[in-house]
């Protein structure tokens, strides 16, 4: 339940400068990307790089000290953390109360990294013996990311019926969503097809079910509500949020409830305590125009959402048929084509499309009357973001 | 105990044998399945760990496991993320739910790739990767 506390926030901060740098930069460092989403952000705040006064960094790339020192920016109120995929929506809302709290004025979540890089310590994600997050276990062969969701997307379909093929429907879906995004890496149209016709990685997810790796920056900047209508652009509002859901119920890439490593067998319908940032951002869920999620792979597309309820359990492949997820759909799902076609920011873009969007600024990808944006996650993160 | 990452000879890559696991791995080299019971809510604990998840209690016992299951679960890796698997792949990866509870994740041995099932009853099978390490395998109960 969003308690009186946490609806005090609401809408008290607000987006207001956005960026992301998606590509191949071979004579760029992680650190120069970084300072350029940085110096694209303040300038699309309308900011000078001393009206920032915190900053939140990754461990990719460059350290907060190294980029605060290139920058030359001083701030009093400096962050650094594990902060990609599952904990980028927990980071902006460290931003948000931070800044509702006082403790900082404005705030710049940066982040700049190299696909092919060495010393990153995201890089020793897939070999984490009986520690890392998707379930690696190497000596069996059980290595990379797109392990936990192909585990999750066999159990889906073995409980719920339907097959590997449905997730084209995701990923073609998305593709042309891409198209109509001038910066997405992968925006070459894909018929299902072309889709089936890819190569298998992890049985049941074949090539374009997972998301690539490029070079990335990107950088949000996040104020107070007061000041941000003061700003060059229209500001974003941070109007309800809610965390990771975790535990052992509930593993990476996977809903509850799918039989996932020690994970129970049930079928996850969200109750109301698993919903509160409907209640925080004072909306219900009918006021969502469009979802942006983490889909580094197709799968967790059907399960954000079940996750919040937009269909019921292992009906999502008949929702995305009948309902649509693309930009004319009745609910547009990542419209820049996600991380599955736009690129990789570790998951920043994606909130750069929420503020595009709510500032009518997407061009042939526009959401009609786009006035409120979830951000959800398959593990129940979320924020809800309105203009 | 192994702490090496991976066996120089043939490029694959080992368990890494912690400390607390070792009755675990001594066990596998006879060919036993043993895992923590919980002293106090006796249901048995998985991952292999120092604390009963279940009801709290950090007391256990090493006990034998049936050593059969069921597939609950499998994908079927086709791109060799390391060179050894390069003329190894499709291989299958399962999650097996013992008789005792625990789901277990390891390979499938004595099928073919393409007549792996969930709901397969299955049973543990051994893997000497290298002197000192013995795998736990599950294959098809009754089968080779």
């Amino acid at each position: 339940m969003a308690t009186e506390a946490a609806k005090a926030i609401r809408d008290k901060a607000a987006i207001c400068g956005v960026s992301a740098l998606l590509g191949d930069y071979p004579d760029r460092t992680a650190l120069s990307l970084a300072v350029e989403a940085f110096q694209l952000a303040l300038d699309d705040a309308g900011m000078s790089h001393k009206d920032i006064d915190g900053i939140m960094c990754l461990s990719y790339g460059a350290d907060y000290d190294r980029f605060l020192e290139a920058t030359g920016v001083e701030t009093r109120y400096a962050f650094q953390g594990w902060t990609h995929g599952r904990f980028i929506s927990p980071t902006v809302q460290q931003a948000a109360m931070t800044i509702a709290a006082g403790l900082a004025d404005a705030i710049a979540i940066v982040h700049g990294k190299k696909h092919k890089a060495y010393g990153q310590p995201v890089d020793h994600e897939m070999w984490r013996q009986g520690l890392g997050p998707h379930g690696e276990s190497p000596a069996y062969g059980a290595f990379g990311p797109a392990l936990a969701p192909a585990l999750a997307a066999q159990r889906y379909f073995h409980v719920y019926g339907g097959s590997a093929d449905d997730l084209g429907y995701v990923c073609t879906a998305l593709r042309e969503s891409a198209t109509l995004n001038p910066i997405a890496l992968r925006k070459t149209p894909m018929s299902m097809d072309d889709y089936l016709n890819s190569r298998w990685i992890i049985q049941p997810l074949r090539l374009f079910d997972c998301c690539q790796n490029n070079d990335a920056a990107a950088c949000i900047i996040l104020t107070s509500a007061e000041r941000a209508r003061d700003l060059k652009k229209k500001p974003v509002y941070v109007s309800g949020f809610q965390g990771v859901h975790a535990g052992r119920q509930r593993h990476n890439f996977t809903l509850p409830g799918l039989g996932v490593a020690q994970q129970d067998d049930f079928s996850f319908r969200p109750a109301k305590e698993d919903l509160y940032v409907y209640e925080m951002a004072d909306i219900e869920r009918k006021d969502v125009d469009m979802i942006m999620t983490y889909d580094a792979f197709s799968p967790v597309v059907l399960f954000v959402l079940e996750r919040f309820g937009f269909c019921g359990p292992g009906e999502a492949i008949d929702f995305i048929k009948s309902e649509g997820i693309g930009v004319k759909g009745r609910m547009p799902v990542n419209t820049s084509g996600g991380l599955l076609s736009e690129g990789h920011a570790a998951g920043w873009n994606l909130f750069a499309e929420c503020a595009r969007q709510l500032r009518g600024e997407a061009g042939e990808r526009q959401v009609k009357d786009c006035e409120v944006v979830q951000y959800g996650s398959f593990l129940g993160e979320s924020i809800i973001f309105r203009n | 105990m192994n702490t090496s990452i991976i066996d120089e000879t043939t490029g694959r890559y080992l368990p890494i044998q912690y400390p607390e696991e070792m009755p675990f791995w001594k066990a596998a080299q006879q060919r036993r399945l043993v895992l923590q019971r919980c002293d106090d809510c006796r249901k048995v604990l998985y991952p292999i760990g120092p604390t009963c998840p279940h009801c709290g209690s950090n007391k256990f016992t090493w006990s034998e496991m049936s050593g059969r299951g069921v597939v609950h679960n499998f994908v079927v890796y086709h791109k060799p993320w390391v060179p050894y698997y390069r003329d190894r792949v499709p291989y299958a990866l399962v999650q097996v739910q013992i008789e005792e509870g625990p789901r277990l994740t390891t390979n499938l041995h004595g099928v073919s790739v393409s007549d792996v099932r969930i709901g397969m009853e299955v049973e543990a099978t051994w893997e000497e990767l290298t002197p000192g390490v013995t795998l736990l395998q599950f294959k098809p109960r009754g089968g080779k």
